[in-house]
């Protein structure tokens, strides 16, 4: 089973009348992963999970799951994935029990049988002391895991959230990256994930496809990717006054040092040199501006780095494009 | 099934839980059948205001005036009629009557009424109603100018039939006088007064008498007449002769003098007797002409053609008349707007994502949202039926509730459809909402409720005719107002079915197009 993809887009094609959103997009998923998809707004990520769930059809190419068109038998395959949207999709004014009983009856489970799903999924999602609340009442974390609860409830083999985390402050973000954890573990189940939040992504997915222009511009383990594209080595320095202005008019004069970004409290330096040397170089600097070095640290580029490595977009880009996927999904709460 | 069942447990659940949709759904109907209830459950018209004005008010213009003056009607008097015009432009009286001044049944004047047509839907039944209280005043002022013509008209026949009798005895005296006269005259002619008396034949006699009665003359020997006795007496026979001739002169005389004036007393009495015979013969003629009138009771001759309005229907009060109208309007609005409210919160709810992913076919969805709704409009019928009894003593046969609830389903369902099509349609709840009331009033004004369709061109109301809404209230009326059959309202059962399948199709279709919207 793991040798052959789990899920695989073959050739996809999909436009909205003259706009190609897809083109020619190839793209495999293996079984029991968590799978991150990641690109910029517009790159498609929607699409193609609307692709997946059977909601779109492709214009051209076609999407094996388990090596069955999912177009072809759309009603059983729908019957294998469970999906999470970024804004919760069940009902407010109904109770978690009965959003849970009622998408159960839509994915065909008998009465039997939902009687004792519903309390197991409510253990599962730590729901249980919840089931008897109006859904609108439950705080946003509980509301997510509602939510999931609900894309579980038919026992999919293919869990798809679309930004889970969107909106949640840390703490809750960790509870349900936990969960998903959780769940790919107890349920043996593929999840799929997009996130325009690359430090979850990496914390969460162990394989990734990164959309770009309109394809999968690369995918497979976070990690190999990272010794794929690796050019420079990345320094991380953290001072007690955490002013790096000193330091940064030093690195500017310096050849080997591609770049540099503050991320937190820390500044991170992308050199051509190797790792030891130019992790000696970089402390070097940093004590000729008298200030004490709290922590050091040395590494692979971040996943950020891959994807504007791979997506050619500076730091401060990628920040931006955050930026405007939340505009663009505030305003499409707006409306 | 087990997902229809599904679907519309949790329609409802939510509707319920939403609690001003609930109560709109459920006490909205409620409250407004009890309010029309109470409002139109008469017959009558109430606190019509009718302004009038006259420059001199006579009796009988403050007799009319009372006569408008009841429950229904409060007279205010103004004191100009360009006042009074205003007042009804202003809304502050319905009608505006003015009285010539001085009106009286001797003169010719009318009395004008001013309205104000553009209400057109209460402008004839004011005007019906003052015209009916000034026909009742009308009414009396004839039976009482009838009854006098009748009484005189009486008097002139008893009397002429009791004067008839001395006509024709007059007539008799007349014919008898002159008769009289014609014997008078007869007699007169029969008088010989042509004899001259027989004198000479007397005066031969005493000749006679004399030469017997002579003595011998001795001379002469003559027979010698005893003369002096023979001469006194010729002397006297024509002292008679003469008195006779003259005696007869006189009567010649006297009778052709009197002849003349008998004859024309003759002619007089014949002109008399001809006269008498002819008024005879007039009073006769009156006698039979007012003997030959039938009608003398008053009330006939004021009326002679009596009318009755009989409806077709049994006799009962506004709500009553109303009641399909209001039941389908009612149904309109709640079906245009539930089912429309009710598509646009699925599409904007966070579930309708999830819906589309389940393996539930798109008319599992559909079915269940127009089932929701269909219930839910029932609960809105019950709710009114039962209101409708209650206020009313309105009696309808099992029968006839049966039928018209089967139209009334028909109809909830084109509405609901309707209603589904505009929520597929528009993407907020606001253009849904807007879009519902447009297309009820539109279906509202193209029907009888605020016009009559008679009032619309050919060729327009040709078209009118297939509003669901006057199919719907057209058999709802056939139905509840005249206790027909549904095989009485075949046509317009069909004509909502038609609706329905094609609405069924035009809303699946609509729902596929949402998807592509809903992605996109």
């Amino acid at each position: 089973m793991a040798e052959q993809p789990f899920i695989q887009f073959e050739n996809i094609t999909k436009s909205f009348g003259a706009k190609v959103i897809l083109d020619n997009l190839s793209l495999s998923i293996p079984y029991k992963d968590i799978f991150g998809i990641i690109g910029r707004s517009g790159s498609g990520k929607t699409t193609l999970l609307s692709l997946l769930v059977g909601f779109l059809k492709p214009d051209k190419g076609q999407i094996l799951f388990q090596s069955r068109d999912i177009h072809r038998d759309l009603q059983s395959i729908q019957q294998q994935f469970g999906f999470a949207a970024q804004e919760g999709s069940f009902y407010p004014k109904l109770t978690v029990d009965e959003n849970l009983w009622y998408f159960g009856k839509m994915y065909n489970i008998p009465t039997n049988v939902l009687k004792e799903k519903i309390p197991e999924l409510l253990r599962l999602v730590e729901l249980e002391d919840a089931h008897d609340l109006i859904a609108w009442k439950l705080s946003s974390g509980m509301q997510k895991r509602l939510d999931i609860a609900c894309a579980l409830i038919h026992d999919p083999k293919v869990l798809i959230l679309d930004e889970p985390t969107e909106d949640l402050d840390p703490a809750l973000r960790n509870e349900i990256l936990d969960l998903l954890h959780k769940i790919n573990r107890e349920k043996d189940i593929t999840i799929i994930i997009t996130s325009h939040l690359l430090d979850e992504v990496e914390y969460i997915c162990r394989d990734v496809a990164i959309l770009d222009k309109k394809k999968v511009v690369d995918s497979g383990n976070i990690n190999e990717l990272k010794n794929k594209y690796a050019r420079y080595s990345e320094i991380s320095l953290e001072t007690e006054d955490r002013d790096y202005s000193h330091l940064i008019k030093k690195l500017k004069r310096k050849k080997d040092v591609k770049k540099y970004s503050i991320r937190g409290n820390k500044i991170y330096i992308y050199t051509t040199q190797k790792n030891e040397k130019a992790l000696k170089n970089m402390i070097s600097l940093a004590k000729k501006g008298k200030t004490k070095i709290i922590s050091v640290g040395v590494g692979k580029p971040s996943l950020t780095e891959l994807f504007e490595e791979l997506t050619k977009l500076e730091a401060k880009d990628v920040k931006k494009e955050v930026e405007n996927v939340k505009v663009t999904r505030d305003n499409k709460e707006k409306y | 099934m087990s997902k229809l069942l599904e679907i519309i447990k949790k329609n409802i659940k939510l509707l319920i839980r939403s609690k001003s949709s609930a109560l709109i759904v459920l006490l909205g109907p409620l409250a407004l059948m009890l309010l029309i209830g109470l409002a139109f459950n008469t017959s009558s018209l109430f606190d019509i205001k009718v302004g009038t004005y006259s420059g001199s008010y006579s009796e009988l213009s403050n007799s009319i005036v009372e006569k408008l003056q009841d429950e229904q009607f409060k007279v205010i008097k103004v004191d100009s009629e360009a006042r009074c015009i205003d007042m009804i432009k202003s809304g502050d009286v319905h009608v505006c009557t003015i009285f010539p001044p001085d009106l009286s049944l001797k003169t010719n004047d009318k009395i004008v009424f001013h309205v104000d047509k553009s209400r057109i839907n209460f402008v004839y039944i004011i005007l019906d109603r003052i015209s009916s209280k000034i026909a009742t005043k009308s009414t009396e002022l004839s039976t009482a100018l009838t009854s006098r013509l009748l009484t005189s008209l009486n008097n002139v026949d008893t009397k002429l039939t009791e004067k008839s009798g001395s006509v024709t005895s007059l007539s008799a005296s007349l014919t008898e006088s002159r008769n009289s006269v014609n014997d008078i005259i007869d007699d007169l002619n029969a008088l010989n007064l042509n004899t001259t008396g027989n004198f000479s034949e007397v005066d031969e006699e005493i000749k006679v008498l004399e030469k017997d009665d002579c003595a011998v003359d001795s001379e002469t020997g003559e027979c010698v007449p005893n003369s002096a006795k023979y001469r006194d007496l010729r002397d006297v026979i024509e002292n008679i002769e003469d008195e006779y001739i003259v005696l007869v002169a006189s009567v010649k005389g006297l009778r052709d003098d009197n002849q003349g004036s008998l004859l024309n007393v003759k002619t007089k009495l014949n002109e008399d007797i001809k006269n008498t015979k002819d008024l005879e013969k007039t009073i006769k003629e009156i006698n039979a002409d007012i003997d030959s009138i039938e009608i003398r009771d008053v009330a006939r001759i004021v009326s002679p053609v009596t009318t009755e309005i009989k409806p077709v229907a049994a006799e009962s009060t506004n709500l009553n008349y109303t009641f399909p109208t209001l039941v389908v309007l009612v149904l309109l609005f709640a079906g245009l707007l539930l089912a429309s409210t009710t598509i646009v919160q699925e599409k904007e709810s966070k579930a309708y994502f999830r819906n589309f992913i389940t393996p539930t076919p798109d008319i599992i969805f559909i079915m269940g949202n127009y089932i929701s709704s269909v219930l839910i409009v029932l609960v809105q019928l019950v709710i009114i039926f039962i209101v409708m009894f209650g206020i009313t003593d309105t009696v309808v046969t099992d029968v006839a509730l049966f039928n018209a609830f089967i139209i009334l389903i028909l109809l909830g369902s084109v509405f609901i459809l309707l209603g589904m099509l505009i929520g597929y349609l528009f993407k907020s709840g606001e253009t849904a909402n807007i879009a519902s009331v447009s297309l009820g009033a539109i279906l509202l004004f193209f029907s009888n409720t605020i016009l009559p369709l008679e009032t619309l061109p050919g060729s327009l109301r040709d078209i009118v005719q297939f509003n669901p809404y006057i199919q719907g209230e057209t058999a709802l009326r056939k139905i509840l107002l005249f206790n027909q059959g549904l095989d009485a309202v075949l046509p317009q059962i069909y004509t909502l079915v038609g609706y329905i399948a094609l609405l069924l199709v035009a809303v699946y279709l609509l729902r596929e197009l949402t998807k592509k919207w809903f992605s996109g």
